[in-house]
Order: C-alpha cells, then structure tokens, then sequence
C-alpha cells in the first residue's frame, strides 16, 4: 500500500483535531480534539513504521497511547477542578488572567 | 532497507549507571510514594527533607558521571551510548543534570516555607516535583525522539498539576488548565514533527538521522523541514519562546509561586537541552535551515518578551515576560552553533536558574499569604520596610538586567561572545536593543522599592513585618553568594561549561 | 617608585572600601564621623595619586598596566580585570581625588543635619571609587563597569531626597539618557572585540592603524560613531544633553562633584583616551567637532534666559563640555594640538566649576534654600568670601586673561583654528561667539545675585557659610586662577602638552598629540579676539543686566521681538522634538499648531514611552482566552510549515 494514503488520512485526522481545539468552547471537547491529533501522528508512526519496514514505529505509537491516556487523565482532573468551581467548564469564560 | 540507529553505536544493554541520577530522583518518589501508603507524617517538612535528601544523593550521581565522562572511564570520546542507544552519558547531559538537581534543591526549599504559609501542604507534592525533575533529567540525556518525547511528558503532566495546586485559589486552577491544554496542544506538534522525521530517515535515533543523512542524498528535504520545524515548535513552547509563548504570563501568575520558579528554571534547561540536541546532533546537516529559524524566534523572543515586561503592573506577570526574554538570550546561544555559543548558554541557565530562584524567594515573601501583595505598588517604599530583602531583590534584578559586576552581565557577554564568534552582527545589536529596554523595568521596580514613598491607602499601617523563615535565608544567601560569585569569578564554571559542550555530534 | 604603581589598585579601593563601611555601619556614625571619614579616605587616594605621579614620571613607567586577575578567559575571551596608570590617568587622578576631597570638605558642612548623612557619604565615596575604576581601566570592559557604575551612583544622588517626586522623575530622566549612550558605547566595544579579539587599550590602539586600513576602514568610523554615542549621553551633548540640567534636582556637591567636574568628563575622557580610533575617521571627526561647538552654542543661549541660579550652571557646564568635545573632535589634524586642549579644559573647568557650583550652593544655603536668582541680590555684602571666590571662578570661566578659564578656552579656538580644515574654522567662528555668550550669562547671573537691590522674601537673613564650606571655596579659586599658566601657555609653557605626549598614538608616523603651540601672528590675533569677545560679553552683561533698569530692559526685549521668548523656552526644543518624534502622526496632518504645552521633560521618556506604547499594543494580544492563545500557535505553525516547505519543497 502506497503511504500516501494513510498520510492523507492521518493529516485529515490532525487537521480535524487542531479545528476542534481552536473552534470548540468546551475543554472536555478540547481534550478530545488533542486526542484526534495524538491518534493521527499514530497513524503516521504505524504507516511510516509500515514503510521502513521497521519495527520502532508501532512500538512508538504504543508508548504514544498511554502517554496519551495520561494526559488525559490528568486533563479531566484539572477540568473537574474548574467545574467545581466555575460550574460549568467553557474556556471563554475562564480569562481572569490576560495582559 | 533498515537503519539500525544503534549499529555502529559503542553501547551496552543494561548500563544503570547511564541513568543513576535520574533513577535516584525516580526512586526517592517512590520512597515517598510507599510512605504515604503506609504512614503519614504530621509535619510536611519530613516529606521536603527526603526529597531534598534524594535529590542530593541523585546530584551526586550526577557528579559522578560527569567525572566519570571527564576522565574518559565512560568510553572513547568521552561519551557512551546506553539502552540500545536510547540515552547518553556525556558531559552535556550530566552538566544540565546537576543544574536541574539544583533547581529542585532549591524549589523544595522554596515549597516548604510556602506550603506551610499557604496550608496547602502535601507529600504527594514532593512526589511531583521529584517526577518532573526525572523527566527534566530524562529529556537531557536522551538520544532518541522517542525517549524524549516521553520525558518532555513526564515532566509537563507533573507541572499541569502542580500548577493547578492551590485549592483554594481559582487563579492557580486556571493556569493549570491554560497550560494543560496548550501544552497538550503543542506536544501534539512535536509528536507530529517527530512522526514525519521518523517518516523521512526510518529512525527516532539522533545518531541515527546524522549517519542518514551522512550516508543519503534526499530527493526532497521537505518532510524533513516539516519535521523540524513542529519539533522546534514542540521544543519552544516549553522554553516559552515567541510566538508559543503566550501560556506563559498566565500561568506564571497563577501557579503557586514555588512552582513558577522550579518551572522557569527547570522547564527552560530540559527544553534547550532537547532542542540543542535535535538540532545539533540529529540535524546538523540543515543548519543552513534551522539557523534563520532560530535567529528569528531568537530576536523576536528578546524583543516582544522585554517590550511587553514593561507594561505590566504585576510582578509575578513581569518575571513571565522576563523570562521569556531571557529564554531569547539562551538561545542566541544556540543560533551561535559554535563552542562559545553553547558555553554561553550553558553559563547563562545556570546563572538564571540562581537568579529567579533568588528573585521568587523574595516575590513570594511579599506577597504574604494567598499570594495577595503582588502588584507594583505593594513594592511602593519596600526598602523602608524591608531594607535588607529589598535590597536583596534590587541586587537580583541587576543581575537580571545584566548590570557588570554580577552573573548576568557575563551570561549576557558570553552568549554575545559565541554571536560575535559566528559573525552575527545584527543579532548582537537586536540583544543588546532587547538588554537595554529590559533594564527598564527591572530597574522601575528598584525605584519602586527605593525611590517611592510608602503606599497612600490605608493599607500601610496594616502591614508588619515580614517574617524571614530560616529556610528561605538560606535560598537568599545562597542565591545571592552565587550570583555574586559568577559576576567576579566566573572563570571556573565558564570552563565547566566549556568542557561540558564536547559532547558527540 | 615600583612599589607604588604595583599597589596603585589602592587609589579605588579605599573610597570602595569606605564605602563599605558606611553601608553596613552607617547607622552607628555620630553625625559629622561619616562626612569626616568619606573626606580622608578620598584625601589619602589623592595622596596616592601624588605617589603615583611620581611613579609614572619615571621612563620606565610612563605607562604602567597590571593585570590583577583573568575575568573572562579560555576559548576567544580574554578579558582581565587590571588597570593602568598613565600621564593622562594621572592627571584624571588629581582632578577626581583632589576636587573630590575638597568637595566631601564641604559636604560635611553643607549636608549638615540632613539625617541620612551616612547614607549621602556612602553614595559619594561609592561614585568617587567608581570614577577612579573608569580612569584607571587598562580596558574597555573594565572601563565600561566603572561608566555603569558612575551612571548608578549618579542616579542615586540625584535621586537622594527621594521623597520630592520631582527629583526621581529627574534621576530615572537620568537614567535613561545614560541607557541610550550606553548602548552606543556597549555595541562599539563588540565591534572593537570583533576585529581585535581583545578589549585592552594597548593592543587596540597600537593596531589600529594597520587592523583598521583598507576594507575596514569603515570600521573605524563606525567604532567612533558608535563610542560618540556613548559620549553624547554621558558628557550631555546634543541630543540626549536633556537630563544635565535636570540632575541640578540633586544636592549641590553632588552637582558639583558629579554633574560638573568629574562624572561628565568621562565622554571626554573617552575621547581622548581613544584618539587612534577618533584619528582614523574623517567622517567622525566632522560629527564630533559639529556636535560639539553646536552643543556649546546651543546650550550657551538656553543659559542666558534662566532664572535658577543652578539651571544657568548647568546649561554653562553642558557648553563648556561642547567646548571640550569639539576641541577632542578635531585631534590633531593641521597644526592643532586639540586633545590635548580638551583635557586642559577639563581640567580647568574642573576646577572653576566646582568652585561655581560650590558657591551657588552656599548662596543656596544662606538664602534658606532659594534657588530663584529673582529673589537675590545685593548679596556682595553678606558673603563677602563666596562672593570674592565666585568672582574668580566668573573671571576664570569667562576667558578673562590671566585667569584658568582663559588659557585653556584659547586653546580651544587656536586648535579649531589652526586645523586648517573648514570645519574647524566654522567651529572656530561659532566657539567665539559662544565665548561672548559665556561671558555675557556669567556677567548676568553675577549681577543679579551679588548686585543690585535685595529682592529676597520676607525673613530671609542671609550669613557667610561654616568654615568646612568655605575652605574649599578659597582653594578651588587659587586653582581657578593659577591652574591655567601654570600648566600651558604658547611658547613660555608646554607642561601638560609635554606630560601628555606619551599617552597619545601614533598614525602615519605622527603623534597624535600635535604640535606644542608657538607663539606667533596667528596664534596672538586669536588670543585677541578671544580677549575681545569675552571682554564684550563682559560689557553687555553689565550694559543690559545691570546699567540697564527694569522697564527699559523690557522695552529692549521688546525690540528683539520672539526671540528673548524663544531663548527662555530653550528653543522649543523640547517642545519641537516631542511633536517630531512622539507624535508623527500630528505633524502629517498639520495638526501641529494644536498639540498641548505639557511633555517638556517627556521627549527624554519618548524612547521609553514609544517602547511602552507598543508594549500597550502588543499586550492586548494577550486576552486571556486559551484559544485565542492555540490560534496565535497554529498560525504560527502554519507560517513555520511555510518556510519548511519553500526551503525544502514537498
């Protein structure tokens, strides 16, 4: 299979993810978007590993996964933290600090 | 085909002692960990005075290898190769690896004196800061995009919590999540980059990508280029350089000031590290491309970081700014891309990790409890109240403004020293521009502390004395002595720092 | 004398030193203990000065330099720490120490229960230490520490009753000013460290000639612009002379020691210290010398329109220091022996404009701290010896023979003249009529402090000043009058021109010391007309300040039209430049009739204002919103990905 197939995809993916970051008002959505960017470079790490014929790449894209799930993890916390206290979690109206 | 990174690479399987000092870090954490689990302490300082205590015994792993890369006992070149080529022991990564045990030192002491003030005190914080600062001490020996990446995140998930650390204030939660989800956002780019680097020469091995491109002639350079690029977009993000720069105010205003100064110090030495070591080993044979690039992140860096510290009326939101111009000079360094650059910037980390030590030991002192006294006008006439602290401060802002006589002003020549080495003339004039508007404002705060009278509300007969807690003196002499010290005797770390560059690459 | 030059880094040391000590113990002083300690430590560094002047008389020393300890060293650095003691070192020894010894003496009396004494004398001995480190630096580097430091300690002093808000608006006007030089003087030691490799002063100038020829060229000029720059700020030439008369806000030793005799010759100094650079470029030459004799005009004017007794010394000092500048300018080119000319100057003014400054301090004092000369008058009577030691220092600084101020300001002109070049003569022409002026304001002040009826306010009883304040007073005066024929005189005397040959370099096989003046036609037609322009200014000083009464002066003003209204003003420069630089937008549409009268004092701030106002604007790209913040990343990523792909294509 020609890589440049999977490239595509995995651009797409990326391209969706950072327009959900920058379009989406909810952090737990913004979240998600950073995750659509991580699996995208994942892909890649598989397509390219797929093409060098070398191992490194899935390997990589594992490591990627939990460091990812992490993230995560500790993204949802914070957001749960500013939920308790804001009540609700849309980052336009989390700018007490500016300038 | 298959580029083996580690095939002509002198390694060994399983070389501990390549990793002892940040297996030391790891392991005082666990210590903690399982203490935690089994019994608490009542007084919190048990927990800083362990994590102090494997800090210094991981300080002197770290000296030991570094030693050991000096007399040559690691291998030829001084320099060797562990797990399969994933890191590296040599005197670079050794050097900055003792720096960040000394960041940590002092961010413990820093976070004892505030977590008791703040009552926001708990081991599970220790455990933190000793994570991060593994990851810190990872990302500057690895040799594998891989293994950096993985640090960069050990050491930026430790700092989104500890930046969100303060409960009870709703500023410190939001820093957090400013710089989770920028961080996230940006990590995403540098796994990005590394993807397509990866993509382009079949290796995350920085040895590996410089014997590729030894070895092939590309047909197209561009996902390489693409590659670099979002890793140098990754990698200064968390130096906090223009354009990615702009988590960096905010979160250095909300976060628990202890943090802000361990993060200023310890965030900036693992970023520079990582993107000297990409760019100079790993990439060495697009210097032609990457050193425009760097020069002009450089320049605007100094230039934006200095202009805007100017009108800010914080000071906490003014230290942000000057730390980004400060992340500006270092890497002018790296422009340089000769041996006095690297010196220079090496001697310029070690000397802004004393500074802003110093500096936030007093910020955090005024401020009193609940971080409130942080504004300009709270310095109004600090030097009747306070004639020593201020004093103190004053000094460290000279410093910061690179006055001769202190650290700074040699950081600031050695950094300008390896420019006028690579000939680049307009830089210097840029950095020396960005010097003089700099000392504006760290000298508009001296005038605020000495040369204004006492505040006019009717805040002034409320306020008393500042207590000095023991531990915080102690950051002060020291941060003060050393600063002191590398203004009129930087002969010996300038020499340090000049051995500490022969690295492989 | 190996002894006394191998220990000469004492001269610096002891102010420092002292100025330890009242730092830390300053508290536990008895009152007139501090000023008395300050006053011996400078008095033994003079007595050092004397010991190394008799070192340096000795050939084999003529230009000692010992290095004390390796700064910067390894890799391309070599920057050592050390110092130098050379006739010109010397003769900047005596000036600093001895006035500066006589001018803590009077400190003592002057500064007298004022409750931070200690803290006053710390800052005076902290700057006295730190011009010495200026003088004696056997490098740029060392020498740019003692500029910052001297800089500093000025700031301070300026600053010292911080509790008046005008006078830290002046010392941060200070400040600034001082940055933009430094900042010309910072970038020509990197170009010097780029061609030289070093910093030293021997290396550098004895190279120059051959490092500096061909295709660098070009170099020298700019070193030389870039280090005049630096000049500009510190010896207050125009444009950044804004912040001298400003700095008056201090106490008056301070503007005595500091913003007269010493710290503002450091430009000067520099000049004549770097004469190989200055040498090699014609083009800096011209700017030097045009900048200069214009600051001397310029400033010489604005004095005449003043009413504070110390504003008028000061716009004084700021010409005279255009004087010295324009002499240094010129070096040595035809006949003219100008570097040497400018030290004699700065010497010479060191000391009559100490003793001025010090007498306008003691006036100050006896009239309960009044500056407005409106409300003096017929002082002659009630201080008799402030008013006898300032008619020396009048005399002496309007050029009237025998006194200092002449033989030094004569030659001044000679040298501009005499270097056949049409630049010198302009500046020649123009030096004379500043010599009318000069005494035309001194004459002026004169009589309106010392003569004519009491103006003073109610219950205003001026006495004669304590003795410590006095003292000093007599002997600067006996140094007004003697130190001009002692040390140069045409033909009879070459002391100091003999004294100085050795310091000087060497291009195209000729010392840049220039010629020894010889008495000859020229040299005495100049000496007249100098004698005659400064005698006129006498007369119309007299003729319009004192002959004439009130309302007949104000008639004649009249006649005159705009002008004595413009020369009050100081030019509008103030005013012009803020509608030039700070508002543009104002001068496009012709709106400049409109914009306020505020913002005399705000065109030193224009570079901090300009760089705050953009800071403003910068700032408002921080909103606070994490995804304003993500877009700012991604499209700079975009930009980045850009410059990937055109470097490197798909």
């Amino acid at each position: 299979m020609d890589t440049v197939y999977p490239l595509t995809l995995s651009a797409l993916l990326f391209g969706i993810g950072v327009y959900g970051i920058l379009a989406r008002k909810n952090a737990v959505m913004i979240l998600a978007s950073v995750e659509l960017m991580l699996n995208a470079c994942n892909i890649n790490f598989v397509a390219f590993g797929a093409a060098w014929n070398e191992i490194s790449g899935q390997v990589f894209a594992l490591f990627v996964i939990a460091v990812a799930a992490a993230e995560v993890g500790i993204g949802l916390a914070i957001v749960l933290l500013i939920y308790r206290n804001h009540v609700n979690v849309n980052v336009d109206e989390i700018d007490s600090m500016k300038w | 085909m298959n580029i083996h990174a580690a095939a002509d690479i002198p390694t060994s399987p399983a070389d501990y002692s390549a990793i002892a000092p940040e297996l030391a870090m790891l392991g005082t954490g666990l210590v903690l960990l399982l203490m935690i689990a089994l019994k608490r302490f009542k007084n919190d300082s048990w927990y800083a005075a362990i994590a102090a205590f494997g800090t210094l015994f991981s300080a002197g792993w770290a000296i030991a290898l570094w030693n050991a890369v000096e007399s040559g006992e690691v291998g030829d070149d001084h320099v060797r190769f562990a797990f399969s080529g994933m890191v590296v022991a040599d005197g670079f990564g050794a050097f900055l690896s003792v720096l960040i045990c000394l960041a940590v030192l002092l961010g413990i002491l820093l976070s004892d004196v505030y977590l008791r003030h703040e009552n926001a005190g708990k081991a599970e914080y220790y455990i933190l800061l000793l994570f991060s600062a593994a990851g810190m001490q990872f990302m500057v020996i690895s040799n594998n995009l891989v293994m950096m990446f993985i640090s960069l995140e050990l050491l930026s998930v430790c700092l989104y919590i500890l930046s969100a650390w303060h409960r009870d204030r709703s500023d410190s939660q939001e820093a957090g999540l400013k710089y989770l989800l920028l961080g996230a956002f940006s990590s995403a780019f540098l796994l990005y980059g590394i993807a397509f680097l990866y993509g382009a020469t079949g290796t995350t091995n920085l040895v590996g990508f410089e014997q590729y491109f030894a070895e092939n002639v590309l047909f197209s350079s561009g996902m390489v280029l693409l590659g670099m690029v979002l890793v140098v977009v990754g990698l200064c993000f968390k130096v906090a350089a223009v354009p990615f720069h702009m988590w960096a105010p905010d979160v250095y205003q909300g976060a628990p000031m202890p943090v802000v100064a361990f993060m200023a110090a310890g965030a900036k030495v693992a970023g520079f590290a990582g993107l000297w070591r990409v760019l100079e080993v790993g990439l060495s044979a697009y210097e032609l491309d990457w050193q425009p690039l760097l020069w002009a992140i450089a320049a605007i860096t100094m230039l934006v970081g200095s202009v805007l510290a100017i009108v800010q009326t914080d000071v906490k939101r003014m230290m942000a700014y000057s730390s980004i111009a400060h992340a500006g000079f270092i890497l002018t360094g790296l422009v340089a891309a000769n041996e006095e650059g690297v010196r220079g910037a090496l001697f310029y980390l070690v000397a802004y990790t004393i500074m802003v030590m110093g500096a936030f030991a007093v910020i955090s002192l005024v401020a009193r409890r609940g971080e409130q006294d942080t504004s300009l006008e709270d310095y109004r006439g600090l030097s009747r109240r306070e004639p020593l602290l201020a004093g103190i401060l004053a000094f460290l802002l000279f410093a910061m403004a690179g006055i001769p006589g202190t650290s700074g002003f040699v950081a600031k020549f050695a950094v300008f020293g390896g420019l006028a080495g690579a000939e680049r003339w307009v830089l210097i004039v840029v950095g020396t521009l960005a010097s003089v508007l700099s000392a504006f404002f760290y000298l508009r705060l001296v005038v605020y502390m000495f040369m204004e009278g006492l505040p006019l509300e009717a805040k002034t007969p409320t306020l008393s004395r500042l207590p000095v807690p023991g531990v915080s003196a102690v950051v002060l002499a020291v941060t003060v002595f050393f600063t002191l010290q590398l203004g009129v005797l930087p002969e010996g770390l300038l020499d340090i720092a000049g051995r500490a560059t022969l690295f492989a690459g | 004398m190996d002894a006394v030059l191998e220990n000469a880094w004492l001269i610096p040391l002891l102010p420092l030193m002292t100025a330890g000590l009242l730092a830390l113990f300053g508290k536990f002083l008895k009152e007139p203990l501090a000023g008395w300690i300050a006053f011996l430590s400078v008095g033994a560094s003079f007595l050092l000065s004397v010991a190394a002047w008799i070192g340096v008389t000795d050939e084999e020393h003529e230009t000692f330099t010992k290095k004390v300890f390796d700064w910067i060293p390894a890799g391309g650095f070599d920057i050592s720490l050390g110092y130098r003691v050379d006739p010109l070192t010397v003769v900047m020894l005596f000036l600093i120490t001895g006035v500066g010894a006589l001018i803590h003496l009077y400190a003592i009396g002057y500064m007298h229960g004022d409750p931070n004494l200690s803290r006053f004398f710390f800052f005076l001995n902290l700057f006295v230490g730190s011009m010495l480190i200026l003088v004696m630096a056997n490098n740029f580097l060392v020498l740019f520490i003692g500029w910052e430091l001297v800089g500093a300690c000025s700031y301070l002093l300026i600053g010292f009753w911080y509790t008046d808000m005008q006078k830290s608006v002046a010392a941060k006007k200070a400040f600034v000013t001082n940055r933009v030089g430094d900042f010309g003087l910072l970038a020509g030691m990197m170009f010097l460290f780029s061609y030289f490799g070093t910093l030293d002063f021997d290396t550098i100038f004895r190279t120059a000639p051959s490092v500096l020829s061909g295709d660098n060229a070009w170099v020298a000029t700019a070193v030389a612009l870039l280090l005049f720059v630096g000049v500009a700020g510190k010896s207050a030439q125009i444009p950044l002379f804004v912040w001298l008369p400003d700095a008056m806000a201090g106490p008056t030793p301070v503007s005595a020691l500091i913003h007269a005799a010493t710290m503002v010759t450091a430009g000067v100094y520099l000049i004549v210290r770097s004469n190989v650079l200055f040498a090699l470029s014609d083009i800096a030459s011209i700017v030097v010398v045009l900048v200069g004799i214009g600051t001397a005009l310029f400033a010489a004017l604005i004095a005449i329109g003043q009413y504070n007794i110390k504003k008028v010394l000061a716009y004084s000092t700021v010409s005279q220091l255009g004087y010295m500048v324009a002499a240094a300018g010129i070096g040595a080119r035809g006949d003219a022996s100008g570097y040497v000319a400018a030290q004699f100057h700065v010497l010479t003014h060191g000391f009559f404009k100490a003793l001025l400054f010090l007498c306008a301090g003691a006036v100050i004092h006896a009239m309960h701290d009044e500056e407005d000369m409106r409300k003096m008058g017929g002082l002659a009577k009630k201080l008799p010896v402030t008013y006898a030691t300032y008619t020396v220092g009048l005399l002496a600084i309007s050029g009237i023979p025998p006194f200092a101020g002449f033989f030094s300001k004569d030659a001044i002109l000679a040298a501009l003249f005499e270097s056949g070049e049409w630049w010198g003569q302009l500046a020649w022409a123009i030096g004379l009529v500043t010599a009318f002026l000069t005494a035309a304001y001194m004459f002026r002040q004169w009589f309106m402090v010392f003569h004519g009826p009491p103006r003073w306010d109610a219950g205003v009883t001026p006495h004669e000043a304590p003795l410590t304040m006095t003292a000093p007073l007599v002997i600067l005066a006996a140094f007004s009058f003697t130190g001009g024929f002692a040390l140069d005189v045409p033909e009879l005397n070459s002391l100091l021109h003999d004294w100085l040959h050795p310091v000087f370099g060497v291009v195209g096989g000729e010392n840049l010391a220039g010629a020894a003046v010889e008495f000859d036609g020229t040299v005495m037609a100049l000496m007249l007309g100098s004698v005659v322009a400064a005698v006129s200014g006498v007369g119309a000083g007299w003729f319009f300040w004192h002959r004439t009464s009130g309302e007949d002066r104000a008639t004649m003003l009249e006649k005159l039209g705009p002008l004595p209204r413009v020369v009050r003003e100081k030019f509008y420069v103030d005013q012009t430049v803020e509608k030039v630089v700070q508002k543009p937008g104002y001068a496009l549409t012709g709106a400049l009739a409109t914009a306020d009268q505020e913002g005399i004092d705000r065109v030193v701030m224009g570079l901090g204002g300009g760089t705050k106002r953009v800071g403003e604007w910068l700032r408002k790209g921080q909103s606070g919103y994490v995804r304003a913040y993500a877009s700012v990343i991604a499209i700079s990523v975009g930009l980045l990905a850009g410059y990937a792909f055109a470097r490197g294509g798909f």
